[in-house]
């Protein structure tokens, strides 16, 4: 862990950016500095109906934040609650399943988070030095990447 | 057609001028780039310049069609004025 006024600061810097990019790209953003969670909302592009994802960013920058699509209403990881994963122009989508996004900068895709996560990349800490696949560093970056791949989903896990 | 018609012969028209935007953010960047260079190569130059770690850089435009890397710009359909998106093409793993 490390103290919640360095991730704070980290926040300070990152939020405003990513709040441009998310109002120009169909984003609302919400952070609740109390219990470290970032929530992004917006709309599945065939369905037209929410969806939440949810990040928490206690201990940023020194873990990343833990992405994952949840249920608007009971903030749970669910099928239903997750695009489903769709060849981005022939790579893979970072929106890998129920609970995971699947990028360096994903808390959610280190076995150090969940055992049954994807990776193991030298450990969450290592996660700025990950070369493998697509890179975003900043919070405007990763969710660009998420709504990028998200643009290519067709309908929902469940 | 002679040699002097040809608009890629032409100091002026065998450049274009573009204005970049990295994902994740709002504000363009202006960009000169030969007609004739690749998309892939034009794309690493503005990650470079714009200090945008991607892995393996590309450009699409505001309406999300991706230019093939190996295309020129000219061929890839790329306008003057154009606004071009600075992507990772990298995917998820």
């Amino acid at each position: 862990m490390i103290p919640v006024e360095v991730t704070l600061a980290h926040l300070a810097d990152e939020l405003p950016p990513a709040e441009q990019w998310a109002k120009a790209a169909g984003w609302q953003l919400q952070l609740d500095a109390d219990e470290l969670v970032l929530e992004a909302a917006t709309i599945h592009p065939v369905d037209h109906q929410p969806l939440l994802l949810l990040a928490g960013v206690d201990s940023y920058r020194a873990l990343p934040p833990s992405w994952r699509f949840a249920d608007p209403e009971t903030k749970i990881a669910t099928p239903r609650a997750t695009p489903s994963r769709e060849s981005v122009h022939g790579a893979a989508s970072v929106i890998y399943g129920v609970g995971v996004i699947c990028a360096h900068f994903s808390r959610t895709a280190y076995k150090g988070y969940d055992p049954g996560a994807p990776h193991d990349w030298g450990g969450m800490l290592s996660w700025e030095s990950v070369s493998e696949g697509v890179q975003a560093h900043v919070l405007a970056e990763m969710l660009a990447v998420i709504d990028q791949h998200l643009r290519f989903s067709k309908g929902r896990l469940g | 057609m002679n040699e002097q018609q040809h608009p890629e012969n032409h100091p002026d028209h065998a450049e274009l001028h573009v204005e970049v935007v990295p994902t994740g953010s709002v504000t363009p960047t202006p960009f000169t780039f030969e007609r004739t260079m690749l998309v892939a190569r034009a794309a690493a130059e503005a990650a470079e310049r714009l200090k945008y770690r991607a892995k393996v850089p590309g450009f699409q435009t505001e309406n999300d069609h991706q230019l093939p890397e190996n295309e020129t710009l000219e061929r890839a359909g790329v306008r003057d004025g154009e606004v071009l998106v600075l992507i990772d093409t990298a995917g998820g793993v």
